[in-house]
């Protein structure tokens, strides 16, 4: 009896072993895929059956910094993603605070704000790219860092306001009582409360501005073009430059997994915060 | 320290009115429990004198002076909250002193005044701990340590007690009253629990449905209860209440509708009354070889008392016994009121009937 229970536990931890390297696999793959392209010739890449073993090569980050000049692009994004998280975080940590805290209707103003995030991208192209054109602000850092802040203050609004409203009413109250002043309440008391959360928030803007490509193929056109939008351009009429590409993904990549790394422990939090009482 | 006066302040959310123009006078250096059932308007009106809530009518005075739009921070109030809200990201003595931190007292001066408060406590050990890593009673310390550093003219305490076990809220409940006594600071305290109410106070304010039913020190309020409701709130178990008939003579005996006879206190007129409510304390009940017949319906003997849960005429009467007594379910005994102890409230109005 013992003995068959054992074996019948032992061959679900295989089952279990099994399902999770599966799943890891498919997880797994295409970014491993997308960094040995970074490392092969774009023979190695394309050639049927697949090449694993190879020799590996830089010729795709050399052809990435000494002929298109990818560094301009990761600058551009990285000024673009910086200014936007600063920015939404900016805006979006004391409004959320107002919202949970002190406005007691804001259901409205919160559905309200919800609309602009609604509204696919594509659909506001034309009014944003003329928008840009009146103003001379096409090909602008500025440009593309205003767009990047309207789209993301709704998502980190919302988000960050579940954050604040976990902290009891309470606490305001309190340090109101003891002396506070409503934005000594916000800085002293709220915002090192919700420090995990706002950082969690934090990492998904960067995410979502680090990567994003409509507006800025819409926005940019010499000056200021992001990573992302810099990538079209290695598909050329005469094909694909594979390691090229590789290269670019893993560079443009990295930035985010590292960031997300770093912010693991708060990305976590933020997404179970509440879950649990 | 001040006086604090309340006069004919109104609290209303849209149409709804949950304080109609209540007015009543804390004296300097009073402890004042403000008793009730929940949502009787309490913990409302502590807010409004914390500044926490609007007032909506009336006036607010803090000595001589009207505090309606004074902001909360201006109005050197320190409340005490019922989950004590003490900063989790703040050490005890970061706690206690971020008050004075605030105001940017100097350094040496926090110091000395979270000891002082510390050592009252006994949270001197305490200091460097985060509040996650302290027990419900001394989250419940540091919360009074907090208030106490600042030197409030008025600390205010909103059901402070009502998170904690049994044992440790008859413990603070003693820690607070002494406090009291060595700081004498103008005290309100909110509370549902009466026995907190009458253990603690100077002054009871008795309130329901917004409106102060009657106000008192916790004897007056327990001896000579204004209406139904306090008599049915102050004391523990409740009151007993049975609807009786004045006898027709004139003579001050009266019965139940099914007939029993219930002795009455001397000296209270009855003249024009067929119907009263008669109102016994389950702990001015004695056994008797004559008085109001009852059956045991359950014997809860607790050592230093029994509880007897009887009938009488068909209805439900508490009696506590100091003396341990041999009764079984279901045996008939009878009953005898202390002399003076007998109440009478007017069935209509609930009011009681004077002598």
């Amino acid at each position: 009896m013992i003995a068959a229970a054992m074996a019948n536990r032992s061959t679900r931890k295989m089952l279990l072993t099994l399902f999770w390297c599966a799943l890891a696999f498919v997880y797994l793959f295409p970014y491993t895929w997308m960094v040995l392209t970074g490392f092969r010739h774009g023979v190695d890449t394309i050639s049927v059956p697949p090449r694993i073993i190879f020799q590996p090569t830089l010729d795709g980050f050399r052809h990435l910094f000494e002929v298109t000049g990818f560094q301009k692009y990761l600058l551009n994004s990285a000024v673009v993603t910086i200014a936007s998280v600063l920015l939404v975080i900016g805006v979006s940590a004391p409004a959320s605070y107002a919202l949970a805290h002190l406005s007691k209707r804001s259901g409205v103003l919160l559905v309200a704000i919800l609309v602009a995030r609604i509204i696919p991208g594509i659909a506001i192209g034309v009014p944003v790219y003329l928008l840009a054109t009146r103003l001379h602000q096409l090909d602008t850092y500025q440009a593309l860092v205003v767009i990047n802040v309207a789209v993301n203050i709704p998502f980190a609004m919302w988000l960050m306001r579940s954050f604040f409203m976990e902290v009891h009413p309470s606490l305001r109250e309190a340090a109101i009582s003891d002396g506070c002043s409503e934005w000594q309440v916000f800085t002293k008391i709220m915002l090192p409360l919700v420090l995990g959360g706002m950082l969690a928030t934090s990492v998904f803007v960067f995410i979502g501005v680090w990567n994003e490509f409509l507006f800025a193929l819409i926005l940019t056109t010499s000056v200021s073009p992001t990573a992302p939008l810099a990538m079209l351009g290695f598909r050329t009429q005469y094909g694909v430059q594979w390691d090229a590409v590789g290269a670019a993904a893993l560079l443009v990549s990295t930035p985010v997994i590292v960031f997300a790394f770093i912010m693991q422990r708060y990305l976590v939090q933020g997404l179970t915060m509440g879950s649990v009482k | 320290m001040t006086d604090v006066t309340i006069h004919n302040v109104t609290k209303r959310y849209g149409a709804l009115t949950v304080i109609p123009q209540l007015s009543f006078r804390i004296e300097d250096g009073e402890f004042v429990v403000l008793v009730g059932p929940s949502g009787c308007g309490k913990s409302t009106l502590l807010r409004m004198l914390a500044g926490l809530e609007e007032i909506s009518g009336g006036e607010l005075l803090m000595g001589k002076e009207v505090i309606n739009d004074r902001p909360a921070k201006e109005r050197d109030m320190a409340i005490v909250f019922q989950n004590y809200a003490l900063y989790p990201h703040m050490t005890v003595a970061e706690n206690m002193g971020f008050a004075l931190k605030l105001r940017k007292r100097p350094r040496a001066e926090i110091d000395e005044r979270v000891g002082k408060a510390a050592a009252i406590l006994g949270l001197g050990s305490l200091l460097d701990r985060y509040p996650r890593a302290l027990s419900g009673g001394q989250r419940q310390r540091v919360a009074m340590g907090r208030a106490i550093v600042r030197d409030p003219q008025v600390f205010l305490f909103d059901e402070p007690l009502s998170n904690l076990d049994a044992k440790l809220r008859v413990q603070m409940r003693a820690e607070i009253k002494a406090l009291h006594q060595r700081l004498k600071i103008t005290t309100v305290y909110v509370t549902h629990d009466q026995i907190e109410a009458m253990t603690m106070a100077d002054k009871i304010v008795v309130m329901n449905d917004g409106r102060v039913e009657q106000m008192g020190t916790p004897l007056e309020l327990y001896d000579r209860p204004a209406n139904i409701f306090v008599a049915g709130f102050i004391g523990s178990p409740a009151m007993n209440f049975l609807p009786a008939k004045v006898a027709s003579s004139g003579t001050p005996g009266m019965k139940t509708p099914e007939g029993v006879d219930l002795p009455i206190n001397g000296g209270i007129t009855l003249a024009g009354r067929s119907q009263v409510t008669y109102g016994i304390r389950p702990e001015h009940l004695q056994l008797g070889e004559t008085g109001i017949p009852a059956e045991v319906v359950v014997v809860e003997p607790t050592g230093s008392e029994t509880q007897l849960y009887l009938t009488v005429g068909g209805r439900d009467v508490v009696a506590v016994l100091r003396d341990r007594v041999d009764v079984r379910p279901g045996e008939k005994i009878w009953l005898t009121p202390k002399s003076g102890c007998t109440h009478l409230f007017d069935p209509d109005t609930g009011m009681r009937i004077t002598g």
